[in-house]
């Protein structure tokens, strides 16, 4: 009895930290550590600035757009490393562009004709191209 | 020594009469992939000039220089794959053929070229998945 007393008091106690931590909750405020930086854990990827950069274009066009399907384990060609994108950006840039007149939009669409990810803007498409014609520099 | 020549022989056929191999088809798909796009700007422009159908000419040799040729990968012995690879090039070409027929029609009916086009990019995704 006085066991089981005891085990109770001590899951109460454990609980209590635990909710404490809980860095999930928004009620207690951004998690930090003492030196005021953050954790390691980052649950939110930093929003790059549209820019003519890897970083960016990767972040606003390929993987938004593109990389569901061309990816290492599809049949089709991957765009997962920077190498990849720069090997195929002629056809990403054509195929984003002009697909649809050849029956192949990019992003595809579905039955209905509504794409089933996000079209990517001209604005990322002229950044593409930008960061392309600069010879892929960062 | 006519054993040694007989064998010499044999080698030589068999290295000569082989599709030659991988590294060389690479630039001669980056230089159909340009044609390609190219003739289809144009294509939908209903340009047909002179500099144009040299663009499709270009691609319809570079398609018939690409079926001599093997993906990488592709063992030239493994005879299904090859024949399966050659006949999807065959089939390019074919259309490269009524792509460069089309060009010489005045005016370019635009809509057929891009019907023959999609036609081609079919078979472009189709090989993608096969030979990737």
């Amino acid at each position: 009895m006085r066991f089981l007393s005891n085990l109770l008091i001590m899951s109460l106690i454990a609980g209590g930290f635990l909710s404490s931590c809980n860095p999930l909750s928004l009620e207690k405020g951004e998690l930090r550590l003492r030196d005021n930086t953050k954790p390691f854990i980052v649950f939110e990827e930093p929003v790059e600035p549209i820019a003519p950069n890897f970083k960016s274009v990767y972040q606003h066009f390929i993987k938004k757009s593109c990389l569901d399907c061309h990816n290492a384990k599809s049949p089709r060609v991957s765009f997962e490393t920077k190498q990849d994108i720069i090997d195929n950006a002629d056809d990403i840039v054509f195929y984003t562009e002009d697909g649809c007149m050849l029956g192949s939009c990019m992003p595809e669409t579905d039955s209905n004709g509504v794409p089933k990810r996000p079209v990517p803007t001209e604005e990322i498409i002229d950044a593409f191209k930008t960061w392309a014609n600069n010879g892929f520099e960062d | 020594m006519r054993v040694l020549l007989l064998g010499f022989t044999v080698l030589s056929t068999m290295l000569f009469s082989a599709p030659a191999m991988t590294g060389e088809l690479q630039p001669v798909m980056k230089s159909i992939g340009a044609g390609f796009k190219a003739t289809f700007k144009n294509a939908s422009r209903g340009i047909n000039s002179e500099e144009a159908k040299l663009i499709v000419l270009n691609l319809k040799n570079d398609i018939e220089k690409a079926s001599g040729l093997l993906p990488e990968g592709v063992n030239p012995g493994d005879t299904e794959i090859v024949a399966r690879y050659q006949a999807m090039m065959q089939e390019l070409f074919e259309k490269s053929i009524l792509l460069e027929d089309s060009f010489s029609t005045n005016p370019l009916d635009k809509m057929a070229t891009i019907g023959i086009l999609k036609e081609m990019d079919a078979l472009r995704k189709k090989g993608h998945a096969v030979f990737k």
